[in-house]
């Protein structure tokens, strides 16, 4: 499937999109994170234009070959990198550890192991390369891209996972969620927190729960339509069966003195949850830049005064805060440039 | 109720409000007080799960639909709130083709620092209850730095949280 829609190489570094012509490169120059993954990145960086989106679909493109190129591929676990790195690239080992990973190494099985693998693999590629057309021709999607979203094209199965495992892990309410969503993304090196934070805000304008709008849109922007149907499934399939669960059992849970006061220790864990989070997210800032930091010091504290002292509406004081960004805190000149 | 009555009941209040638990007052005005199939206990109930159940605030919406309709009724809150996200999409589009300009590097900088004080305005009002008793705070510091120095998992620290509530259970020790 790959071989037939599009081709990698690796060597000089230029991908190519599904038509032949070079995959729009990403506008945004500063962004550090892009520029630390392996020789993939210092290639691209070695080169004069900005560091370019890597594109899941097609990379790596070869099995056995392959292998030795996981530490470079950011969305590969530090852990399992290190793992890939100490062994030989045995071709049966390689199939067996990679298709662990949901869809993205599945797709090129070396030497098959079994009957039924060759035959679920080849209904995988069957189904990824309808999807892509469907994408392409019918729903008009191209590579499009965001300046904070360092992937594209995330295998669904990988996507669908990485969000079953945020809504499995995620109890302690919505901060919980938030705090294990941005770790979970962030360290699969999918999107920059700063797109997070952004994502963060716009989800608030959108009616609903919030956070299933950020499962939505962060789908979107890593696989389309069909990236948001995994995003939102994932987190909702394991969350509404332990809540039907807990339903069922609910009488029997507070009853029990012991499962009440487990219950209240989750309380001040949310907190420290949310703190965590938001110090976190003050790390973003662009602190070389003393007046947008002031100035961005003062929002925050302006929309923690109106949210938790005056109970102003939440979407007021994000658009708000946005109006006033568009004016006061573009990037200036010196920044551009460093 | 029938599946299609609550779901489309579930989908007005999902529409009409922005956070999960802006639903509450639509859902309370919708099945208790005009159409009187869900008793102010049912609602209490449902609204406590939904504290407890792992994923985003909001939750309850599925219990509800239990109590209301049964499992069926369960399957219209799911819905009732997994479609109106779907609209995300349209906003990721129009903010892609904006992105580059520097007024949107700007808003984007303004919503991240709104941010920043939202999300420590939730935990404010998650925290200030909890100033009542030493002990809630001393597990809120202690999990904090937990998070912040030791870069902890959320598991462990949950479990963390739990046991020292149920040990201070067996102590005696009060918690807020």
């Amino acid at each position: 499937m790959l071989e037939c829609v599009g081709s990698t190489d690796q060597h000089s570094g230029v991908t190519r999109s599904l038509h032949g012509r070079p995959v729009s490169r990403r506008r945004h120059e500063q962004n550090r994170r892009t520029s630390s993954g392996g020789p993939d990145g210092q290639e691209a960086s070695a080169q004069a234009g900005p560091p370019k989106l890597l594109d899941l679909r097609k990379t790596p493109a070869r099995s056995g070959v392959a292998v030795g190129h996981l530490p470079d591929v950011p969305w590969v676990g530090r852990r399992e990198a290190v793992a890939a790195q100490g062994q030989p690239p045995a071709r049966g080992d390689a199939v067996r550890r990679r298709s662990g990973h949901g869809g993205l190494r599945t797709r090129d099985w070396g030497a098959p192991t079994s009957v039924g693998a060759p035959f679920l693999c080849g209904l995988y590629r069957t189904s990824c390369c309808i999807t892509l057309h469907l994408r392409i021709h019918v729903a008009g999607i191209q590579d499009k891209q965001d300046t904070g979203v360092l992937v594209s094209n995330v295998p669904l199965l990988t996507l669908l996972t990485a969000f079953l495992k945020i809504g499995v892990r995620s109890w302690g309410g919505g901060t919980a969620t938030i705090y294990v969503m941005h770790r979970e993304l962030v360290d699969r090196g999918w999107i920059t927190s700063e797109q997070f934070t952004v994502d963060f805000g716009l989800s608030r304008i959108i009616p609903g729960i919030n956070l299933l709008a950020m499962a939505v849109m962060v789908g979107y922007r890593l696989n389309g339509v069909f990236g948001s149907f995994a995003g939102i499934l994932g987190l909702m399939l394991p969350t509404s069966l332990i809540t039907l669960v807990i339903t069922l059992g609910f009488a029997g849970l507070t009853a029990n003195p012991i499962g009440e006061a487990t219950v209240r220790g989750a309380v001040p864990v949310t907190a420290a949850l949310t703190f965590a989070l938001a110090f976190d997210w003050t790390v973003l800032f662009p602190w070389r830049e003393l007046r947008v930091v002031a100035l961005m010091v003062l929002c925050a504290l302006a929309s923690f005064l109106l949210a938790a002292v005056l109970d102003v509406s939440v979407a007021f004081i994000i658009v708000g805060s946005a109006v006033a960004g568009a004016f006061l805190l573009r990037p200036s000149k010196r920044e551009k440039d460093p | 109720m029938n599946f299609l009555e609550l779901l489309l009941v579930f989908l007005k209040a999902a529409l009409l409000s922005s956070g999960g638990l802006q639903a509450l007052p639509i859902l309370e005005d919708e099945l208790i007080i005009q159409r009187s199939v869900l008793t102010d206990g049912d609602f209490a109930t449902a609204v406590a799960i939904g504290r407890i159940t792992p994923g985003p605030n909001g939750l309850f919406v599925i219990s509800i639909g239990y109590y209301a309709g049964g499992l069926p009724g369960a399957l219209a809150g799911v819905l009732g709130i997994m479609i109106p996200p779907f609209l995300g999409i349209a906003l990721v589009r129009a903010h892609r083709r904006l992105a580059g300009r520097p007024w949107v590097e700007g808003v984007t900088r303004g919503m991240m620092a709104s941010a920043v004080g939202l999300l420590s305005a939730l935990g404010y009002s998650f925290g200030a209850p909890l100033l009542s008793e030493p002990a809630s705070i001393a597990i809120l510091v202690a999990s904090l730095a937990a998070l912040l120095i030791v870069r902890a998992d959320v598991l462990l620290v949950l479990a963390g949280g739990a046991i020292a509530a149920v040990g201070l259970y067996f102590l005696g020790v009060p918690l807020a």
